[in-house]
């Protein structure tokens, strides 16, 4: 598939600010799934952007607007062309002996431990124990504890922000894709299985009107022999041509589509657009996948 | 009159001034014999003198959790600490292969990881010390140099060998004391000098702006060098300003500099001044508010990214801490033979893992004779001295441990040696450490200004200023 991807995000603040600066996470990778044939960068009021590829290898963009403003708008153009298979073969194969077998996940410790937004409490062994014990089949087990998060909590954008934990999230049995993911990340990682976290974009079929979308987000497992294996919670789903990678990080702190610092007032309102629309390859899904689509997490 | 015959036990330690069989060791014969002569009502005078002249000079170190929050005059004992030339040489050789060394293994674990892949060291150790900063990975530095300066603390067994107690690779301070005790010290008792050739101090900030200046980015012809305090209220303000005058250079909080397009600059009255070094006196967490904390008032915003793409320098590097962590030292001797093939100069302290089942319940059981230390702490602060603490704070210590294995290591308490001091008696033995600096820019610069610092307590082992810790002049002979 080939998509052309439009994201424009708007602060409005309430008194003027000054010295802004700001980190962005919003060019969609390339590697052996997904390639991105173009990407750029319109930030009023104007702005100087630099870059640099961080540790996960993402490309991060960032740039300083140092006179007082009282918006700032950002946008961001993608063409991206997937090439993962509309239906994935399910990673049944993956078993806890390859994976302790395999030389790479000693190098995979952020993925195994506890990050800022992912902590293994004691509410998240309660919960934990709804899954069982993973035994030796961990690409069957992911994929029923995909389905049982999705199954078990309600998509509410009212009942968490950006800033929610696993632990909240749990707590209230409900939240967006962030918190999916999140929860999904914290039972992997506590049963000893290397997990991270995506932003990116999911594409919703036949909606293709521009319309009010934003970021989603999923996790990755690592499962040899298939390395890498993405689940997305919130849609239960197994990741397939319909899903753009942006970022991925421990959790959402490493990947915020868009965060900075500024001096002066600290009220502002923000707007995300986003409009996702196909270029090539798109074919009518069947009525049953597209009963599945959820509305996706405001970021 | 000073009464020069042994006045102290020399019982189990090593005595700088006595040998064991109660003669003075022939470089401090000449110090004992003008002591004597000048008298006791004489040096007694002169310390009045010392003591107005260094709270004038404002000489002062602020205890942190101190109900009043006070500054305090850091107590100056006016016997000098003396070390010969040989001594001098082999502590040198020393601390250069340790500091090298550790500079190795930090370029090491923010680049290729060579000594993790070849599990010389355990990556789950770099991986959880709290003073890892990802953020500097794969970054690189000029000339691949982190610990522009150190301050590494050495202490004298019962032998009299020196050995390393712990490595102070972030912002280690002190100097300023080596400075003024020299100043006031000469001023003072002019007449201790007269008989010893002794190496200078005050050529310190020429030799640490030397190394500000090599390490400045590349294409800098005059590097414009900075000082970056957390302000007056840091307990080493006093040093932050006696530096920055000594070396000619602007002192600078977090506000006055901006970064503009990933360069930095100094806000002067002139405009803008560009700026390619900074020597920074704040920690990591605080630099800058975009990576790191983000209510921090004291950084510079966009520093990191400026500092990323080569338009300035730190110094010292961010992400130093790793090769401080005190969980990490015991490996700092397999460091020098994995990275210099060579054998360590000076010995460790053993020291014992509490992250490891067997040696932590060895900890916990022989609480009252281990010395222990959070890994991440600093001045004195968060530590155990097992055979001196009440039976309550050894077990707070115990469950502080077994929560938190990886804060905490263990070590036999070192009988520190003892330094002749002037008490309210006359003189006595207290117990003094050692920490030489180094400065790291072309090679490995060991000035011969070190600061000895003394347990003024009688018995007691801790010399840290916030513990009770006073500082005497240290002379190493030419």
């Amino acid at each position: 598939m080939e998509y052309t991807i439009a994201h424009q995000t708007t602060y409005y603040y309430a008194d003027s600010v000054n010295e802004s600066y700001t980190v962005l996470h919003l060019q969609p990778r390339s590697d052996p799934h997904q390639f991105c044939t173009k990407f750029a960068i319109d930030v009023t009021p104007h702005a100087r952007i630099n870059s640099y590829a961080d540790r996960f290898g993402n490309d991060v963009q960032h740039f300083a607007i140092l006179p007082p403003h009282d918006a700032l708008s950002i946008t961001t153009r993608s063409n991206v062309v997937t090439m993962l298979e509309h239906d994935p073969m399910p990673p049944f194969d993956a078993t806890r002996a390859m994976l302790e077998a395999d030389p790479k996940v000693e190098r995979f410790y952020d993925f195994l431990h506890e990050s800022s937004f992912v902590r293994f409490v004691d509410e998240g062994a309660t919960f934990r124990a709804e899954f069982g014990d993973p035994g030796e089949s961990l690409g069957v087990w992911c994929t029923n504890v995909m389905h049982h998060i999705h199954a078990s909590f309600s998509y509410d954008t009212d009942a968490t922000t950006v800033r929610t934990t696993v632990t909240e999230a749990i707590a209230r049995r409900a939240g967006v894709c962030q918190d999916f993911a999140h929860i999904m990340i914290s039972v992997l990682r506590a049963a000893g299985i290397p997990a991270r976290y995506v932003s990116g974009y999911i594409f919703r079929g036949e909606s293709r009107v521009l319309g009010a979308e934003a970021s989603h987000a999923w996790c990755e497992a690592y499962l040899p022999p298939y390395g890498w294996v993405g689940f997305d919670p919130t849609n239960d789903r197994a990741i397939n041509d319909h899903f753009v990678k942006v970022a991925l990080g421990r959790d959402y702190r490493d990947v915020s589509p868009v965060r900075g610092v500024y001096r002066g007032g600290r009220q502002s309102e923000m707007s995300v657009n986003v409009a996702m629309d196909v270029l090539a390859g798109y074919q009518t899904p069947a009525p049953e996948a597209r009963r599945q689509q959820q509305p996706q997490q405001q970021q | 009159m000073l009464d020069l015959q042994p006045p102290y036990g020399v019982a189990n330690h090593y005595d700088e001034l006595y040998s064991a069989d109660g003669t003075p060791r022939p470089h401090y014969e000449k110090l004992a014999r003008t002591l004597g002569r000048l008298g006791r009502d004489e040096i007694l005078a002169r310390v009045a003198d010392v003591d107005t002249a260094l709270l004038q000079r404002g000489v002062t170190f602020t205890v942190y959790a101190d109900a009043e929050g006070t500054e305090r005059v850091f107590p100056f004992d006016i016997i000098p600490r003396i070390l010969t030339a040989e001594e001098w040489a082999r502590i040198e050789r020393g601390i250069q292969q340790r500091v090298r060394a550790v500079n190795a293994f930090i370029y090491d674990v923010y680049h290729s990881e060579r000594i993790l892949r070849e599990k010389r060291v355990p990556r789950e150790l770099v991986y959880s010390s709290k003073n890892y900063n990802r953020e500097m990975i794969n970054v690189d530095v000029p000339h691949d140099v982190y610990i522009h300066v150190s301050g590494i603390d050495l202490i004298r067994d019962d032998k009299g060998t020196f050995m390393v107690l712990e490595d102070n690779c972030r912002t280690p301070s002190g100097i300023s004391y080596v400075l003024e005790n020299r100043d006031v010290l000469k001023r003072s008792f002019p007449d201790l000098f007269a008989d010893y050739a002794v190496c200078p101090v005050d050529d310190y900030p020429g030799r640490l702006l030397d190394v500000l200046r090599y390490v400045a980015p590349r294409g800098s012809s005059q590097p414009n060098v900075v000082l970056l305090t957390p302000g007056i209220y840091n307990s080493a303000y006093f040093e932050h300003t006696l530096l920055a005058r000594r070396m000619g250079i602007e002192l600078v909080e977090g506000r006055d500099l901006i970064v503009v397009d990933n360069v930095v600059f100094l806000k002067t009255t002139r405009g803008l001044e560009r700026v390619d070094v900074i020597y920074r006196r704040i920690d990591d967490d605080y630099l800058d508010p975009l990576y790191f904390k983000n209510d921090s008032t004291l950084g510079v915003t966009g520093l990191m990214n400026a500092y990323r793409s080569g338009n300035v320098t730190i110094a010292n590097a961010i992400g130093t801490g790793v090769g401080d962590d005190k969980a990490v030292y015991r490996f700092v001797p397999d460091m020098i033979r994995f990275y210099l093939d060579e054998e360590p100069l000076l010995d460790n302290v053993p020291t014992f893992d509490c992250t490891d089942d067997v040696q932590r319940r060895h900890v916990i059981g022989n609480l009252d004779s281990l010395v222990v230390k959070n890994t991440n702490a600093s001045g004195g602060y968060g530590m155990l001295m097992g055979p001196y603490a009440p039976a309550e704070e050894r077990e707070r210590f115990k469950d502080l441990i077994e929560a938190n294995p990886r804060d905490f290591i263990a070590q036999p308490v070192i009988q520190l040696s003892s330094s002749p001091t002037l008490v309210e008696g006359g003189m006595e033995g207290r117990r003094v450490d050692l920490r030489p600096f180094a400065l790291y820019g072309r090679g490995v610069d060991v000035p011969a200004a070190a600061l000895t610092r003394v347990a003024l307590r009688e018995g007691s082992l801790v010399v840290n200023s916030s513990q009770g810790g006073g500082s005497k002049d240290t002379w190493v002979l030419q």
